[in-house]
C-alpha cells in the first residue's frame, strides 16, 4: 500500500530513543497478546465439553502461580516506567545551550518569535544541531503545541508560560497539530515546522518573510497578527521586527517602567538587573522562584505578589498588552540576568535586588552597564553561542569577513560595527545586527569599545 | 411456582387498566422491574450514542469537512462522548445487570432502599432528559470532557444544559453505588459469607464504593463550571489568578476512577460467564476478588496520567506514572485467573461464552496499550491522539460492551423466561467481534504517526486508516443491531427457559424464571462455596 | 412465605436501631460550637487583614482547620457517626481520607513545578529555574 508506515519521520534527538521505548513495549505486548490468546484458544478447544479428557481434581488456586504471574508483569512493568522516566526528565530538562523561541497560541493559529525579531504564522523555522526551548502561552484557551516528527507536546496554557525543547536532527518540512480541542477550528490550527541546516537558518532569519492574507494576496515582509472567526480587519505586522531584547528594552522606556525601575537601584521600584532566576522575597515573608510566570504575572497583575521592601505601586497591565509585549519586556528582563538563559558572563555580577547602591563607574563599567542595557548581551554571547560572535578576545585579532577579506580589529572597527553594523559584517554571522548610529551617543560608543577592550585580546577566529 | 404457574399467575392477574399497568412500572419499587426500565432507557441512549459516532465516522471518511461543518462535527463527537460516558456505560452494568441480580445473588427479597432505587432511575432519565434537550436546542461543542476556559468563557453552545444532565446523573450514580454496599453489607442470606460469594458481587461492591466517593467530586467540578459560565467567579480565568488546570485534576480525579467503574462490572460478569461455561470454579478466587478491591483503591492514585502535557509538574507525571503501572497488575491477574480457570473445565461455546472469550481477547490489548500510555515519555507523543482514542475503545468497547451483552444473553432468560436464538447469537457475536478490531486497530497505528484526535479535518495520508476504520464501524453497527431484533424477538417466539437453563449454581437460577416479586418462595440458606458445580454433571 | 420476612437478614443485627441517644442539649451545645467557630473565623480574617501579617500558608492553614473542626463536629453529632455501627465510622473517615489523597496530590503537583533543575554538561551557569516548567 503506497505511503503505508507504522512510525513517524524520525527528526530529533527524541526520535529514536522513543520509538526504540515503543518497539520494545509491541514486542513485550505482543508477547502478552500473542501467546495469552493461544493458550486461551488451546484451552477452549481441548477441554471442550465433547472432548473426553481428564477433569479430574482441577486445582481451585495455585499460589507459586499467582505470585509468579503477579511479579513477572510487575518487573516488566517497573522496567519499561523507569526507562520512560529517565527519557522524561531528559525530555523536561532542557540544555542551557538552548536558542529561544517565543510561541503564541490564539483561536486557531499559531504566532512564533525568534530573539532577533523574526516573527513567523503556523510555521516554524528551526536549525539542525542546536536545542531550541520553546516558551510558549496561549491567548485565549488550552492548546497543545504537537510535532509527530519531533515525538514532542506540550499544552499552551493562557496566563502560564510553558516551555518546550528538541534538537532537529534532520532537515525537511513536518507538520504540526494543535492538539487540544480548542474550538471550531481546531483541526485547521496546524502548520508546518522547517528544520535547516545552521547557516540556512542564520540567512533565513535575517529576511523578512511572506505571508498569505486571508483574501488570497502575497504580502511581503509581513505577519498576521490575529486570526478571527469573522476576519474583519486582519491586522499585520513586520515580519522582521527590532530583536525581542531590543523591542523590550524599547517598551520598558516607552511605557515608563524605567521611571520606576532603575537599574542602579534606588528606584520606587526594584532593579532588574539579575531579577530572573533568583528567588525574590516576598512581602509576606514567602519566597518565590522568579521565572516567566513570575516575571509576567508582575507585569500583568503587579499587585499579586510584591517584593519585601517595595510599595505595591504598579499599576497592573492585564488588558494593556498583547503576549507579543509581554513576551518582548520577559527577553528583555531576561537579557538582564546573569540567569537569563543566554548570557552566562565570566565577569563577577553586580549585587543584586534593590539594595545596590549606586557606584561611580569608570568607563569600563559604563560601558558594560550598556552592553546588557541596550542588549547587546543577547546576541554577544561569551560562549560563542549566541547569534552574534562571542567578543572575548576579539580586540586586536584578526577576523574574516564574510566577503572572504581579513582585517584587524582595532577601535575603528569596533566603533564602525556599532555604528553602521551593517557593513563589515564577520564570516559566518547573519547580517542582523541592529545599527546603533542615532541611539548612542559618542561617550557611550567610547565606553562600549572599552569594555570590549576589556574582554581581552587574545585573538580568536570565530 | 413453576414458570408456567407463574406466568398463568401474571395472565390471570394482569392490572386490568392502562394506567394501572402504567403506574404498576413507573411507580414500581420491585429491582426487577427497574432494571428493566434501565435496560430500555440505556439502550434508547446507546442507540442515541451509536449513531452520533456513525455521523463521527461518516464525515472522517474523507481529509476534507465536506459531510457537515466544523461545528457540526464538533457538536457530533461531544454528544457521542457524553452519551456513551455517562449515560450508558457509567450506569450500564451495575443498573442494569446489578440491579436485576445482586438481591437475587445473595438471597434477599429487594434491595436495602427500592425507593431510592426507583429515584436513582428518574434522577438518570431527567439528567438524560436534560442532555437530551442539549442535543436538541443545537449540542455542545466542549467535547466530553468540557476543558476550561473554552467551556467556561468561549465556547457559545448549551453547556449549562449539558453538564446539569451529567450532574443529575450523578446522583443516580451515587444513590445506586449506597444501595448496593448496603445491601450487600446487611442482607445476605445466612450462610452467605464473604468469601462465598459470587465474584459478581464482589466487583459491584468495588464498583459502589468508587461510585460514592468519586462521583461527588465531578458534581462539584462541573457546578464550578457551570457557576464560572453563568457568574464568571474567576475560579478557572487565569486574567483574575484562576487555574484551568485545577479543573483537569478535579474532573481526571472523577473520570478516571469512573472507567473502573464502567469495567469492574464487566469483569464480575466475565467471571460469572466463565465459571458457568467452564463448568469451574474460578481460580484464585480470592485473588480476584481482592484484585477488585485492589483497583477500586489504586484507581483513585492514578489520575494525572490523563494531564502529563498539561503542564503538570515533571514530579507528579513520575508519581502518576508509577502508580498507574501498580494499578495494572490486579487486571492481569484477573486476565491469568479467568485463563487458568479453562484448565480442566468443560468448556461450552454458548453465546455468552463467546463474548467473554472476545473480552479476554480485547481486553488483554486495550489494557496492554494503557501501559503504553503509561509510560510518559511514550505518552507525550501519542497523547490526545487517535492511539488513546484505540485504547479506551478497546476496554470501553471490547471490554464492558462485550460484557454488557454477554451478560444480557446469559441471564436473558432469568430475566424475562426465554431463550434467544442461539444461532444468531454466535453470529453477532462474531460479527461484533471483527467489526470492532477493523474499527478501532488501524487507530492505533494512525495514532502513532501522528492523527490528533478530535479532528474534522486532517492531513491526506491518514486517509486510509480512517477508511479501514469506517468499514469496521458499519460492520460493528450491524453487530449491535442483530441481537437488538432477535432478543425483541424472543419475547413472543423464544423456548421458555425454566429456571435454570445453564445449569448454573447461584442463588439466581434457585427460582423461577422470571422470579416472583419477593425473589424467592422460601428464605435460601447457603451451606457452600461459590461456583460449587457437580464434577462431570455436565450436559452438552 | 410468611418467615421469608423475618430470617432475611445476615448479620449486622448487631445495633439495628438502638444505637443510643444524643440529648437535646448535646444539639444545643455543638450549635454553640459551631456558632463560635464561625466567629472564630471572621475573627481570623479580620486579624489577619489588619493585625498581624501572616505568610498565607498559615492563614489558609488556620482558616480550613476550623473547616475541619466545623463538619467533624456536624460529622458526629448531627449525623449520628457517634451512636453508630464501627462500619458506618469507617465509611464516614474513609471520606475524608479520600478527600485527602485529591487535595495532597494536587497541592504536591502544585508546589513541584520548578523541579526538576536542569542540568548538563555543557552547563557552566546555573540554569535559570523557568528551564524546569
Amino acid at each position: 500500500m503506497q505511503g503505508f508506515s507504522f512510525f513517524p519521520d524520525q527528526a530529533s534527538t527524541f526520535a529514536g530513543p522513543i520509538d526504540l521505548l515503543y518497539f520494545v513495549l509491541v514486542v513485550l505486548s505482543l508477547l502478552f497478546a500473542g501467546v495469552l490468546p493461544f493458550v486461551v484458544l488451546y484451552l477452549v478447544v481441548r477441554y471442550h465439553r465433547s472432548q473426553q479428557v481428564d477433569r479430574t481434581n482441577p486445582p481451585a488456586s495455585d499460589l507459586r502461580l499467582e505470585l509468579t504471574w503477579t511479579i513477572i508483569p510487575l518487573i516488566l512493568a517497573m522496567i519499561v516506567f523507569f526507562w520512560g522516566a529517565f527519557l522524561y526528565v531528559q525530555m523536561r530538562t532542557i540544555p542551557p545551550q538552548a536558542i529561544d523561541i517565543y510561541v503564541i497560541g490564539k483561536q486557531w493559529m499559531w504566532h512564533t518569535q525568534h530573539s532577533n525579531g523574526k516573527r513567523e504564522n503556523n510555521e516554524l523555522h528551526v536549525p539542525i544541531g542546536r536545542p531550541v526551548r520553546l516558551i510558549m502561552t496561549s491567548q485565549d484557551v488550552i492548546h497543545s503545541f504537537y510535532v509527530p516528527a519531533f515525538r514532542v507536546k506540550q499544552d499552551v496554557l493562557p496566563g502560564r508560560y510553558t516551555t518546550l525543547w528538541f534538537e532537529a536532527t534532520q532537515a525537511g518540512q513536518y507538520h504540526l497539530f494543535c492538539a487540544e480541542y480548542c474550538g471550531t477550528e481546531h483541526s485547521l490550527m496546524g502548520g508546518t515546522v522547517t528544520v535547516m541546516s545552521l547557516s540556512d537558518y542564520q540567512a533565513w532569519l535575517s529576511t523578512p518573510g511572506q505571508v498569505i492574507m486571508p483574501d488570497g494576496t502575497i504580502q511581503a515582509g509581513t505577519v498576521l497578527l490575529n486570526t478571527n472567526a469573522i476576519p474583519s480587519k486582519p491586522t499585520t505586522s513586520s515580519s522582521l521586527s527590532d530583536p525581542m531584547v531590543l523591542a523590550g528594552e524599547k517598551l520598558f522606556t516607552s511605557l515608563g517602567c524605567v521611571s520606576c525601575h532603575v537599574m542602579a537601584g534606588g528606584g520606587l521600584g526594584p532593579s532588574l538587573k539579575n531579577v530572573f532566576g533568583f528567588d525574590q522575597l516576598l512581602a509576606d515573608g514567602s519566597m518565590v522562584k522568579s521565572d516567566e510566570n513570575y516575571i509576567s504575572e508582575s507585569i500583568l497583575r503587579s499587585t499579586a505578589k510584591v517584593v519585601k521592601g517595595y510599595p505595591a505601586v504598579m499599576p497592573p497591565y492585564q488588558g494593556q498588552l498583547s503576549n507579543d509585549q509581554v513576551n518582548q519586556l520577559l527577553a528583555y528582563i531576561k537579557s538582564l540576568s546573569t540567569r537569563g538563559g543566554t548570557t552566562p558572563s565570566a565577569v563577577p555580577t553586580t549585587a543584586t535586588g534593590a539594595t545596590a547602591a549606586p557606584v561611580a563607574e569608570d568607563l569600563v563599567a559604563k560601558g558594560k552597564s550598556l552592553f546588557t542595557k541596550i542588549g547587546c548581551v543577547g546576541c554577544h554571547m561569551d560562549n560563542g553561542a549566541g547569534l552574534g560572535p562571542s567578543l572575548k578576545g576579539v580586540y586586536n585579532s584578526t577576523v574574516t569577513l564574510d566577503d572572504g577579506t581579513t582585517l584587524k580589529a582595532d577601535e575603528t572597527y569596533l566603533h564602525e560595527s556599532i555604528i553602521t553594523s551593517q557593513a563589515k559584517v564577520v564570516k559566518g554571522y547573519s547580517m542582523i545586527m541592529p545599527v546603533y548610529k542615532s541611539q548612542l551617543k559618542a561617550d557611550e560608543v567610547a565606553a562600549l569599545i572599552e569594555y570590549v577592550k576589556s574582554l581581552g585580546s587574545a585573538g580568536n577566529q570565530p | 411456582m413453576s414458570t408456567t404457574a407463574l406466568i398463568n399467575h401474571y395472565a390471570t392477574n394482569r392490572a386490568t387498566t392502562a394506567s394501572a399497568w402504567l403506574k404498576s412500572w413507573l411507580l414500581t419499587v420491585d429491582h426487577k422491574r427497574i432494571a428493566i426500565l434501565y435496560l430500555i432507557s440505556i439502550n434508547v441512549f446507546f442507540l442515541l450514542g451509536g449513531l452520533a459516532a456513525s455521523i463521527v465516522r461518516l464525515e472522517l471518511v474523507t481529509p476534507q469537512g465536506d459531510l457537515m461543518s466544523a461545528d457540526m462535527y464538533n457538536r457530533m463527537f461531544t454528544l457521542h462522548g457524553v452519551i456513551m460516558v455517562f449515560f450508558f456505560l457509567i450506569p450500564g452494568i451495575p443498573s442494569v445487570l446489578g440491579n436485576f441480580l445482586i438481591p437475587l445473588m445473595i438471597g434477599a427479597r429487594d434491595l436495602a432502599f427500592p425507593k431510592l432505587n426507583l429515584l436513582s432511575w428518574y434522577l438518570y432519565m431527567g439528567g438524560g432528559l436534560f442532555a437530551l434537550c442539549a442535543a436538541v436546542f443545537g449540542g455542545v461543542d466542549t467535547g466530553w470532557t468540557f476543558y476550561t476556559p473554552f467551556s467556561t468563557s468561549y465556547s457559545n453552545s448549551n453547556v449549562v444544559l449539558t453538564i446539569a444532565g451529567a450532574f443529575v446523573m450523578g446522583f443516580s450514580s451515587i444513590l445506586t453505588g449506597l444501595n448496593f454496599i448496603i445491601t450487600i453489607h446487611k442482607m445476605r442470606a445466612p450462610g452467605l459469607t464473604w468469601f462465598r460469594l459470587p465474584l459478581f458481587i464482589w466487583a459491584h461492591y468495588a464498583t459502589s464504593l468508587i461510585q460514592i466517593l468519586a462521583t461527588p467530586v465531578v458534581a462539584i467540578a462541573l457546578l464550578l463550571v457551570l457557576v464560572e459560565r453563568v457568574w464568571h467567579i474567576g475560579v478557572f480565568d487565569p486574567a483574575i489568578g484562576g487555574d484551568p488546570v485545577l479543573y483537569q485534576h478535579l474532573f481526571w480525579f472523577y473520570s478516571h476512577p469512573a472507567v473502573y467503574i464502567m469495567i469492574l462490572p464487566a469483569m464480575g460478569v466475565i467471571s460469572e460467564l466463565i465459571a458457568t461455561f467452564s463448568r469451574r470454579r474460578i481460580f484464585g478466587y480470592e485473588f480476584v476478588a481482592f484484585s477488585s478491591i485492589a483497583i477500586a483503591i489504586l484507581g483513585f492514585l492514578v489520575w494525572g496520567h490523563h494531564m502529563y502535557v498539561s503542564s503538570q509538574s515533571v514530579y507528579s507525571g513520575l508519581v502518576f506514572g508509577f502508580i498507574t503501572m501498580l494499578v495494572a497488575i490486579p487486571s492481569a491477574i484477573k486476565v491469568f485467573n479467568w485463563t487458568a480457570t479453562l484448565y480442566k473445565g468443560s468448556i461450552s461455546y454458548r453465546t455468552p461464552m463467546l463474548y467473554a472469550l472476545g473480552f479476554i481477547g480485547l481486553f488483554i490489548i486495550g489494557g496492554l496499550t494503557g501501559i503504553f500510555l503509561s509510560v510518559v515519555a511514550v505518552d507525550i507523543h501519542v497523547t490526545d491522539t487517535y492511539f488513546v482514542v484505540a485504547h479506551f475503545h478497546y476496554v470501553m468497547v471490547g471490554g464492558t460492551m462485550m460484557a454488557y451483552l454477554g451478560g444480557i444473553h446469559y441471564w436473558w432468560p432469568k430475566m424475562t423466561g426465554r431463550m434467544y436464538n442461539e444461532a444468531w447469537g454466535t453470529i453477532s457475536a462474531l460479527v461484533v467481534f471483527v467489526g470492532f478490531n477493523l474499527t478501532f486497530f488501524p487507530q492505533f497505528i494512525m495514532g502513532y504517526l501522528g492523527m490528533p484526535r478530535r479532528y474534522h479535518v486532517y492531513p491526506q495520508e491518514f486517509q486510509i486508516y480512517h477508511v479501514m476504520s469506517t468499514a469496521g464501524s458499519t460492520i460493528l453497527g450491524i453487530g449491535f443491531v442483530i441481537p437488538l431484533v432477535y432478543l425483541l424477538l424472543s419475547l413472543r417466539y423464544g423456548r421458555l427457559a425454566g429456571d435454570d437453563p445453564w445449569d448454573a449454581p447461584g442463588l439466581e437460577w434457585r427460582t423461577s424464571s422470571p422470579p416472583p416479586t419477593f425473589n424467592f418462595e422460601t428464605q435460601p440458606i447457603v451451606t457452600e462455596e461459590a461456583y460449587a458445580f457437580q464434577p462431570e454433571a455436565a450436559h452438552l | 412465605m410468611a418467615n421469608a420476612h423475618d430470617t432475611g437478614h445476615q448479620g449486622g443485627h448487631d445495633r439495628e436501631g438502638n444505637y443510643g441517644h444524643i440529648s437535646v442539649r448535646t444539639y444545643w451545645v455543638v450549635f454553640g460550637a459551631l456558632m463560635a467557630l464561625m466567629v472564630l473565623t471572621v475573627a481570623a480574617w479580620y486579624t489577619q487583614k489588619h493585625f498581624v501579617h501572616l505568610p498565607e500558608i498559615v492563614a489558609v492553614g488556620i482558616a480550613v482547620s476550623i473547616a475541619i473542626a466545623k463538619t467533624t463536629l456536624i460529622i458526629y453529632f448531627f449525623m449520628h457517626v457517634k451512636v453508630s455501627s464501627k462500619l458506618t465510622q469507617i465509611f464516614a473517615v474513609s471520606a475524608f481520607v479520600w478527600l485527602m489523597i485529591l487535595f495532597v496530590i494536587v497541592m504536591g503537583d502544585y508546589m513541584a513545578r520548578g523541579w526538576p533543575p536542569a542540568k548538563g554538561p555543557l552547563s557552566q551557569v546555573p540554569v535559570p529555574i523557568s528551564a524546569a516548567l
